[in-house]
């Protein structure tokens, strides 16, 4: 079964690893719905069940986008960023204030590997739910 | 009441026509829808250091969510004109104006100051051989361009771009370059004599952004506030000089009128437009009349006019390239976040060999949202975010301009309905030219790829309705003093009258030549 209300707990964790602050769960309910009615009912319902089966929707969506398919789980996400960006809370996550130069490069690489990772793990779950 | 002129539009044209009349002793009428901001304070300080203390929903997404139109509801236009306090610019252009669009998403306004409330003021001069088709040289708007260049209070410097720029003089000094431009300049300067040799030239912009305190408006601030907020005192936009015509009371203004057509009787004008207060339809008399509403909607208060629902106008435009730079010694680095957030420097190819001239505009990446960018990664979300905060403050873009001829033309008709039919479609860029500007850029230490450039889009550049001609002979083409083939009274003075839109923006040729026209039409008037 699925539920309405618990993919926005569920994106902001997966993209910052902490719970979602009230005035970002309330920000992204009151938009979600608008980007819910753009698309067919089934593929509506489809995507509230994969948000409450799957545990690593980061690898999820990055092979969705890939493969073109389940495009509100991207949406969402996208959604996300813009409402998670404004609060102070999150201005470390995406403003670098101090030059890491040599760490910069590292975390760079790191996350392209990371990337290739999530993709393999993504495709594998997309193939288990035959999405 | 029969008024000597009146002006449709308070764009850049129909502001710099205003200029004109008010300078020669004519008291112009000008109706103008004149949607403006709502009443907001700019911050007094950088916008990045006010988000590390506070929720900035308001400023960044809106109490509407209008920053999140493109996600909620797929429309694409450019993040500026989307952010919550430039929603103005665009406000009820829909209905106003309706549009079936094939191709290009088509950008209207009908704002105090037209789209230009939201420019990236660049003004720069044409060169003879950019005006091309049309019966006006590069001396005659000499005059005009020295005007404007001192009501606007224009920055920029003498540089390798001068001769495509045209005179310096009145010019205030450039604004301060940011890190990765600098660099890219530095090593331009060692290499210049290589690369003017394959037609590779560098310099500072020319923009309507004060780099000093000027006319009682005050310098830019490094504030990054540009993405934000409206009428930023720095920033030119035609509506600063509209008010100050309205205070001096040099010109009569009338708000909330749309324009609509006009028709002749008793060997006068008669302006018909309907009151947006009150939906009643008024009219206004005149002896002259100066369309300036907008290559589109100049184009159909003609139509209109003459009640012709077949003609197929022309509708040209800077065909656009973004292509992203990459400096890899900023990678990792800190966000420049005092940098300045529009062109910071302008790139010329000119290239024989291909018998093309494109201008580019090297823009920072400061202003928009973050998350503007998210959706442009590839990776994954989180790896997204890591390339946000490493990777994006080494980054700036390349906004490469392509010029707009009748053979690349898309075109605009009226329906019966009143629905204006437009398609525009970009122009095809080869391959060949795309690989060439990357290698150029790669030498001078800026990292860029064909894959990493998205495909053309158009600029927003309108021009060429009704073009102006040697000996116009037909419908829709003007004289040399924008006067319409048949309608004597009638002068166009917008972007309607190039057919030709060179590689470079061309407000501030639109606004010369207004003048020019204005100056001409009140020589002629009946004073």
């Amino acid at each position: 079964m699925y539920s309405f209300n618990n993919d926005a707990e569920k994106i902001y964790f997966t993209l910052f690893n902490k719970s979602i602050p009230e005035e970002v769960y309330h920000r992204f309910q009151a938009v979600s719905k608008k980007i819910d009615n753009n698309y067919p009912h089934d593929k509506v319902v489809q995507y509230y069940e994969l948000i409450g089966k799957t545990d690593d929707l980061e690898a999820l969506e990055l092979a969705a986008r890939y493969l073109r398919k389940q495009p509100l789980l991207t949406e969402k996400f996208k959604l996300m960023v813009y409402l998670a960006e404004i609060m102070p809370d999150n201005y470390d996550v995406f403003i670098n204030e101090n030059p890491k130069r040599f760490i910069g490069y590292i975390k760079i690489i790191f996350t392209i590997m990371r990337t290739v990772f999530k993709l393999g793990k993504g495709l594998i779950i997309i193939l288990f739910y035959k999405l | 009441m029969i008024y000597k002129v009146i002006i449709i539009g308070t764009g850049p044209s129909g502001v710099a026509a205003a200029f004109g009349f008010a300078e020669q002793g004519i008291q112009p009428l000008i109706l103008d829808v004149g949607k403006v901001a709502q009443d907001v304070t700019p911050l007094n300080e950088n916008i990045y250091d006010y988000r590390k203390k506070n929720d900035a929903f308001n400023i960044m997404i809106g109490k509407n969510y209008e920053m999140l139109d493109h996600v909620i509801n797929k429309r694409s236009p450019s993040p500026k004109i989307s952010s919550p306090y430039m929603q103005f610019v665009m406000e009820d252009a829909g209905s106003l104006s309706p549009i079936t669009e094939t191709g290009s998403h088509v950008i209207q306004s009908f704002a105090k100051g037209g789209l230009a409330s939201a420019w990236g003021a660049g003004l720069y001069r044409f060169l003879d051989d950019e005006l091309i088709n049309v019966p006006v040289s590069a001396a005659e708007l000499d005059p005009y361009y020295d005007k404007l260049t001192k009501e606007i209070g224009i920055s920029g410097d003498t540089d390798d771009l001068t001769p495509f720029f045209g005179s310096t003089e009145n010019l205030l000094r450039p604004l301060r370059l940011s890190g990765k431009s600098e660099k890219l300049y530095l090593k331009y300067q060692r290499t210049r004599r290589k690369l003017n040799a394959s037609g590779i030239f560098i310099g500072r912009p020319r923009l309507g952004v004060l780099s000093q305190a000027y006319d009682n408006r005050i310098s830019y601030n490094y504030h990054n506030l540009e993405m934000w907020f409206p009428n930023l005192p720095y920033i030119y936009t035609p509506a600063f000089t509209l008010e100050k015509l309205i205070r001096e009371n040099k010109v009569v203004y009338r708000k909330s009128i749309l324009a609509e057509s006009w028709f002749r009787e008793n060997g006068h004008l008669t302006v018909k437009a309907r009151n947006l207060e009150d939906g009643l339809q008024v009219t206004f008399k005149c002896k002259k009349l100066v369309l300036a509403a907008g290559t589109i909607n100049s184009a159909k208060i003609a139509l209109k006019s003459k009640n012709d629902y077949r003609t197929k106008l022309p509708l040209l435009d800077n065909s656009l390239l973004q292509v992203p730079l990459i400096t890899p010694s900023f990678i990792g680095d800190k966000l420049e976040k005092d940098s300045f957030g529009l062109t910071n420097l302008n790139i010329l190819f000119d290239w024989h060999e291909y018998n093309l001239r494109l201008q580019g505009s090297i823009i920072e990446l400061t202003s928009p949202a973050r998350a503007l960018f998210y959706e442009m990664f590839p990776l994954s979300a989180r790896s997204n975010l890591t390339l946000i905060k490493y990777l994006l403050p080494s980054v700036s873009i390349l906004f490469l301009y392509f010029p707009g001829s009748s053979n690349n033309s898309g075109y605009i008709t009226l329906r019966s309905d009143n629905t204006l039919e437009v398609e525009s479609f970009p122009c095809e860029i080869s391959k060949k030219i795309i690989q060439k500007v990357a290698y150029t850029l790669l030498n001078m230490g800026a990292f860029t790829h064909p894959m990493l450039i998205r495909p053309p889009a158009h600029s927003i550049h309108y021009a060429g309705s009704m073009p102006m001609v040697e000996n116009p002979r037909q419908n829709y083409h003007c004289n040399k003093y924008g006067e319409l083939y048949g309608e004597p009274g009638i002068h166009v003075v917008d972007g309607s009258l190039l057919s030709y839109v060179p590689s470079k923006n061309h407000s501030f040729t639109l606004m010369a030549n207004a003048m020019r026209i204005a100056d001409y039409i009140s020589r002629t008037i009946e004073k």
